[in-house]
């Protein structure tokens, strides 16, 4: 049965266009973490090519997983299948987004209870419906308190040099919030303190832009996502347009809205359905960062989004022949938005100082 | 905004050499059967004598017209052959006797003589059907009673590999335009518009050197996307509306550029339709062209004329590459539907897992949610809401796929399961 004509994408090249798009954002960090305190003495030869072992560990191990998976449950012995196999991409982001000095067995293990709790809720539900690289980094930011800390996020030449990094920082100013890193500018270049590959907003950008050229990811969610908190955040920091920036330059939030939103499995199919998602992620994120604060709220927001997506998809292909159909989510959203926009200002001016007026270069 | 995706052409193998013509055929197998429609009454019995251009068989039902014999000679048997929508249809076999005999001496009339009945009554008697595929009787769009304000001439050919109507355009340019404006004329449309591909500037510079006679003939440049050749897409595009289910609710006639020729020769010289242009193409014929292919003709001898094919492990495509058909075999009949006969070899697509990427979803021109459709193909009640009636099985969703999942077969299932259970 026809059509007898296929395009040439397929699911390989999305792989390795995503594979491409992390490449700079490993060289960086491997510059970051690995030649700057090498050169400066901070660290041995060991060190200076640890950024890159970092990631290639859990990136390794879900190779192996997934091929001894197949082996014994599936009894499949053509192991080339994994080069289809969107869970590489899943072991580099797990390495991306853990801080630097978390131990080794941990990156083994991270994978680990990523694919096998995976595997878990595809037996169950037929579908991947929570993101695999996710759950396994917030065990393991979860299970091992000490590198909670945030001396765990800093690399041997930060540690005798720079500040820690502040994650759930709301309050402050100008002065004590972006002046201590040195400007916004280090935040979008990505010379700030933080995890392995998220720090750099630029490289970030970059990657999207080649990603959505190459029509690899679900671009819609990213730009709503990060709009949304912009926009909710530069209601909360009054005048001041270095807040809002902040806000979506730190925590890593770019670096999640483009490469773990955007997961094909686990975000919505629909345009609409897409939007919706990128809405409410921003909303859940401000709710997680200022009402209920978690330091990994981020992360906890994209886990609870990802079992509305099938609610989405359903909205969202209804939508498309009737716009009506959809109008309740966004208008619940709309609402959250002005709620939140209004709410959270009058809460932090009852309670703690808030942020600082006089301030900007 | 036309939503559609870029595709390959692949037309360039087929487009350069001459039509050729075939009538070097020993029988014609004349399937009693119109659009899809095999309801036809025959009127020829066996061991009777037919001229080219005699009446056969008469289609029943609301779509009455008339199904001649393409050669002159004797009718000698009934068989079943396959034809291109995949089944085997009941053919009026007819033995020629080289002799192309008329009944009756083809006209020379003006053809911008007409009145409107006396245009309806040609092109009814003349058997004239659409020939963009569809088969359907050309002279009940015109025969009513509402203002047709535009006529638009489908010169797109969306699906990759088929030029059949590109050629045609080509060598008779001068014939068309001169229809054209003889239907607008006739008809009272205030306008008449052309729409070819934006890349085809051969074409374009054809058109132009003869449209300046005709003021009221616009030509229009369409965007390369497909399926914009689909009537729906074509008239949203130029005219920036939206109908439901015929063009004609909102005053438009849409014709393909092989039916105008059609129409051409039947108010000129009253000749009734009994041969097509018919593209034969794809990689594995050592010589792609267009042929004029006698209705009721074996696809199997002209690719044998026309060289063969190239590898033996072939795949047989009626229609274009998109929406087309794949044949049982090569042995099957070309009537009035056919515009492309396509000859590949197999390749066989593995497909994997899906991936949840939503490009299906994206790129589907009805709006349809093919990879939702196939999550919900169980559940009747959800599967109504989503709608898979609506699908024009242009085969976008199959082509963009990266997991390689033909999914435009699931959806078509989830059509066929919605009409039969409502």
């Amino acid at each position: 049965m026809g059509p007898f004509i296929k395009s040439n994408t397929n699911v390989k090249k999305m792989i390795m266009h995503t594979i491409n798009a992390l490449i700079p954002i490993i060289i960086f960090s491997f510059i970051k973490n690995g030649i700057i305190p090498y050169t400066k003495g901070y660290t041995n030869l060991t060190g200076l090519f640890y950024p890159i072992i970092f990631i290639l560990i859990p990136t390794i191990s879900v190779i192996i997983y997934e091929i001894l998976y197949n082996i014994i449950f599936q009894k499949q012995t053509n192991i080339s299948n994994i080069k289809n196999n969107y869970n590489i991409i899943t072991g580099i982001l797990i390495g991306l987004m853990l801080p630097i000095n978390t131990p080794i067995i941990l990156l083994v293990l991270a994978p680990l209870i990523s694919i096998i709790i995976n595997k878990l809720i595809q037996k169950i539900f037929k579908n991947t419906i929570i993101n695999p690289a996710l759950i396994g980094t917030l065990l393991v930011l979860v299970i091992y308190p000490i590198i909670m800390g945030n001396i765990s996020y800093l690399n041997k030449y930060e540690i005798a040099t720079s500040p820690e990094p502040n994650y759930i920082n709301t309050t402050g100013t100008y002065e004590t919030m972006v002046k201590p890193y040195g400007g916004l500018l280090n935040f979008f270049i990505g010379t700030i303190p933080g995890t392995i590959g998220e720090t750099s907003v630029f490289l970030c950008i970059i990657s999207f832009i080649y990603l959505t050229y190459f029509k690899v990811i679900k671009w819609k969610i990213p730009i709503t996502y990060i709009l949304t908190v912009f926009a909710i955040t530069y209601v909360i920091g009054g005048t001041n347009i270095w807040y809002p920036i902040l806000q979506i330059l730190s925590c890593g939030l770019i670096f999640k809205a483009i490469f773990i939103t955007t997961d094909p499995k686990t975000s919505p199919l629909t345009p609409i359905g897409q939007i919706l998602y990128g809405l409410f992620l921003g909303i859940l994120t401000i709710i997680f960062k200022y009402i209920i604060p978690l330091e990994q709220g981020i992360i906890i927001s994209i886990l609870i989004m990802n079992l509305l997506v099938k609610t989405l998809d359903k909205i969202g292909s209804l939508a498309r022949f009737d716009f009506k159909k959809s109008l309740i989510p966004f208008i619940i959203a709309w609402i959250m938005i002005l709620g939140l926009s209004i709410g959270i200002p009058l809460k932090y001016n009852q309670e703690t100082p808030t942020i600082n007026e006089t301030t900007t270069t | 905004m036309i939503s559609g995706v870029k595709i390959p052409e692949r037309k360039t193998m087929s487009i350069k050499n001459k039509i050729g013509i075939y009538n070097k055929m020993k029988y014609v197998y004349i399937p009693l059967i119109s659009g899809n429609d095999t309801n036809i009454t025959v009127t020829v019995k066996k061991g009777d004598y037919v001229y080219k251009g005699s009446i056969i068989g008469k289609r029943k039902g609301d779509f009455r017209i008339n199904i001649h014999s393409s050669i002159s000679g004797t009718v000698i048997d009934y068989e079943e052959k396959y034809t291109s929508n995949g089944e085997k249809v009941k053919c009026v076999v007819i033995e020629n006797d080289f002799l192309d005999a008329i009944e009756k001496e083809y006209e020379n009339n003006d053809i911008t003589k007409y009145s409107k009945n006396d245009f309806i009554k040609t092109l009814k008697d003349c058997g004239i059907v659409g020939l963009g595929g569809s088969g359907f009787p050309t002279y009940i769009k015109y025969n009513t009673t509402q203002k047709i304000h535009t006529l638009i001439i489908n010169a797109v050919e969306s699906d990759p590999y088929i030029t059949a109507d590109y050629v045609l355009l080509r060598e008779k340019c001068e014939e068309i335009l001169e229809t054209i404006d003889a239907i607008r004329e006739i008809n009272n449309i205030d306008e008449a518009i052309i729409a070819i591909k934006n890349y085809d500037t051969e074409l374009k510079q054809i058109i132009d050197n003869y449209i300046g006679t005709y003021l009221k003939i616009k030509l229009i440049l369409v965007p390369d996307i497909y399926p914009i050749g689909w009537e729906k897409n074509l008239v949203k595009y130029i005219k920036k509306i939206d109908y439901s289910n015929i063009p004609l609710e909102k005053g438009i006639v849409v014709n393909n550029v092989s039916t105008i020729y059609a129409i051409y020769e039947a108010l000129k010289y009253h000749k009734p339709l009994t041969e097509r242009i018919v593209t034969f193409t794809g990689e594995n014929l050592k010589r792609p062209q267009n042929v004029i292919v006698k209705n009721g003709t074996s696809a199997e001898e002209i690719i044998k004329k026309i060289g063969g094919i190239i590898n033996k492990d072939a795949q047989y495509i009626a229609g274009g590459s998109m929406m087309g058909k794949e044949l049982p075999t090569s042995d099957i009949v070309i009537n009035n539907n056919d515009n492309c006969i396509l000859v590949t070899t197999k390749n066989q697509n593995q497909e994997i897992e899906c991936i949840k990427c939503g490009k299906c979803v994206e790129c589907c021109p009805v709006k349809l949610s093919p990879i939702i459709i196939e999550e919900n193909i169980e559940n009747q009640e959800t599967l109504k809401k989503l709608k898979p009636e609506k699908c024009i099985e242009c085969g976008l969703c199959s082509y963009i796929c990266p997991s390689k999942i033909n999914i435009r077969n699931t959806v078509k299932k989830a059509k066929e399961k919605i009409r039969k259970e409502g």
